[in-house]
């Protein structure tokens, strides 16, 4: 927890602390808002929970008029724009300036992802246990189809190559990356994404054990590592091998040592290095299993507290 | 990515009819390869037959006391399916070596055949010069960084090499590959199915352009007692081989009866050496007989500027993974 302290303390990184900070009397405000900062983290939501209606916002100005938006914590955000609407804004803006055939060239979304074309075809999913029911381009990918047709953002985009697991969701329960899975082809599939593991407050166990291990330092793989981890628990109930289990020929069960996790979680890159956090975090969580995972809640608070 | 006509096929008669009237179509199955290709723009298929609910993706033992593994099988699935596990536990072995968790939960074993080079020079359309993607173009590996490609059977037009971890099992395991096309159904010897790059480095396989693979066929073997699969990479784990190495040996007691040795990253195809294999036959399973079947197995190497290291390191894994194998995984 130390760790999280002295981040605060450095001037430039304090700044988006005291951004948010306004409306919290005290040295303690920082780090109640760190805290905040880092459960959105582990739950693949932005600062103020998600629940904002992005159909109702205006995105394509920095208009300070806007209301100040609520945070989770109590506090009062002066500065209602993400990084993300910003993006969005500044896109939306060169689209208009420019010819569309620029907005098809983007490497950084499917070309024809959230926009309507000739070529698009029906599409029902299952996403967090919600009915989705879709046209899209053939070409989008699963992960350009949570980002940016169902706005769900807490999957990330890393590589776009299978390359770092960011992109990491479970279809019919398997762990796949979103990014190399044409959304078309899991017609009819159950799709599980970082925000469908807590049950409102209540965060999944592997979420709290990335909590309690300080499992990330910018957080921006986190998603894909939670998810990842959630799905290496069932494989290692099931049985599943992997490349350092010892005698494949007669291994009935996995003992999860950390060269199992290590091995196991390698499909997901942490470029911050968090690795010995995330190896104790799946550690505990192999150990504190959704089945028994009754002390959940009072370790969230616990692991707050602590800060 | 170039737009494309998206069709699903309900079975394998319907895929392959689709494919028949459809020269710039491709089959997807798993598409971690296909799918990564058409956003580089290396592959930009007209048409993608969606094989994914072809009904291939069974395991089951054969009559003569093979295995047939379904095409669509995924990876994950088959490198723990029981039978796998204990009769072919090299197979298991190489394929939880290749990739991750994620994309072995994509990839099917049919697709892990037709996977392609990791060449940079092929996977990177900004380089002008590359035979298999533009025939004709030449090669920017042979004098450019050619650290990862081949040491043997390498051609000047081409020195990329195979992917794939399983392959390089399958070839030791004298695997045959059923396929289907309209013409009907056939076998294909795994020796036979991936090519040389030749003078024509553009084709990857004997696959026909209209042939669907139905099936992965093992024969029933002698060596699941006695076999190995070694790999070596730049990385612990997720990195492609720099050089893998199948081996197994039947043994009588210290003496060996027959061995099978391929290798991986050395070469245009899984690399199989059957004379290194002949000179096992018969002799004592010890560290002089792998060594000499090693020099064997890399006399005709060739290496190239960046990658000389390889053959020593292929020598060296040889002498390793028929060691590993002759201690058994229950040693």
């Amino acid at each position: 927890m130390e760790q999280i302290n002295t981040r605060s303390e450095g001037a430039s990184k304090s700044e988006t602390t005291l951004r948010f900070g306004k409306g919290i009397e005290g040295e303690e405000a920082p780090r109640l808002l760190i805290a905040e900062q880092q459960r959105c983290i582990a739950k693949g939501t932005r600062m103020d929970g998600g629940k904002r209606d992005r159909s109702t916002e205006t995105t394509g100005s920095a208009c300070g008029a806007q209301e100040p938006v609520e945070c989770r914590s109590g506090a009062r955000c002066e500065w209602p724009f993400s990084r993300r609407d910003f993006v969005i804004g500044a896109g939306a803006a060169a689209v208009g300036a420019t010819s569309p055939a620029l907005w098809s060239s983007s490497a950084l979304v499917t070309p024809a992802a959230g926009l309507q074309g000739a070529n698009d075809l029906p599409l029902s999913l299952t996403v967090n246990g919600e009915e989705k029911h879709l046209n899209v381009d053939p070409r989008t990918s699963l992960l350009d189809l949570l980002r940016e047709n169902l706005k769900l953002t807490g999957t990330k985009k890393g590589c776009d190559h299978g390359q770092c697991g960011a992109c990491t969701v479970l279809v019919a329960g398997l762990r796949v990356n979103s990014c190399l899975t044409l959304a078309v082809s899991i017609d009819g599939e159950q799709i599980t994404t970082i925000e469908g593991l807590a049950k409102g407050d209540e965060l999944h166990p592997v979420q709290e054990a990335f909590l309690n291990h300080d499992g990330f330092q910018c957080g921006y793989c986190t998603p894909g590592q939670i998810i990842s981890a959630v799905a290496l628990i069932s494989e290692v109930k099931s049985g599943a091998a992997s490349a350092v289990t010892h005698d494949l020929r007669h291994a009935a069960s996995i003992e999860v040592t950390d060269d199992e996790i290590r091995e196991r979680m390698s499909g997901n890159i942490c470029r911050c290095g968090a690795y010995p956090g995330i190896v104790a975090a799946v550690r505990q969580a192999c150990g504190k299993s959704p089945a028994n995972a009754a002390v959940t809640q009072n370790s969230s608070e616990d692991s707050i507290a602590a800060l | 990515m170039q737009p494309f006509e998206y069709r699903r096929a309900g079975d394998a008669q319907a895929a392959v009819s689709a494919i028949a009237g459809a020269p710039a179509g491709k089959f997807l199955a798993g598409g971690t390869n296909l799918v990564d290709l058409m956003k580089q723009g290396v592959e930009k298929p007209r048409l993608l037959i969606d094989i994914g609910r072809v009904e291939l993706g069974k395991i089951e033992e054969l009559p003569d006391g093979g295995l047939r593994l379904g095409a669509l099988a995924r990876n994950s699935d088959t490198a723990d399916h029981p039978v796998v596990r204990r009769r072919y536990p090299m197979l298991a072995q190489a394929i939880l070596a290749g990739a991750s968790p994620q994309l072995r939960n994509m990839a099917t074993n049919g697709g892990n055949l037709m996977q392609r080079t990791r060449c940079y020079y092929f996977y990177d359309p900004a380089y002008a010069q590359c035979n298999k993607r533009n025939p004709g173009s030449g090669c920017a590996a042979i004098e450019g960084f050619n650290r990862i490609h081949a040491i043997l059977g390498a051609s000047p037009e081409c020195i990329a090499t195979h992917p794939s971890d399983m392959c390089v099992a399958l070839a030791a395991l004298a695997a045959r590959v059923r396929v289907q096309s309209a013409r009907g159904e056939r076998a294909i010897p795994f020796s036979d199915f991936h090519r040389l790059p030749g003078s024509s480095p553009n084709v990857d396989t004997t696959l026909r352009p209209d042939e669907l693979i139905l099936s992965v066929d093992l024969p029933k073997g002698p060596y699941a007692d006695h076999s190995a699969y070694v790999k070596i990479r730049d990385r612990a784990s997720y990195a492609f081989a720099l050089v893998s190495a199948a081996a197994a040996l039947d043994l009588d007691g210290t003496t060996i009866r027959s061995a099978r040795l391929a290798l991986g990253g050395v070469a245009h195809k899984p690399w199989r050496s059957e004379t290194a294999e002949a000179l096992l036959a018969g002799k004592p399973a010890n560290e002089a007989s792998f060594l000499a079947a090693a020099a064997e197995a890399l006399h005709e190497a060739k290496p190239y500027k960046y990658n000389a290291f390889k053959v020593e390191l292929a020598k060296r894994t040889i002498v390793r993974a028929f060691t590993l194998a002759v201690q058994g995984e229950t040693a």
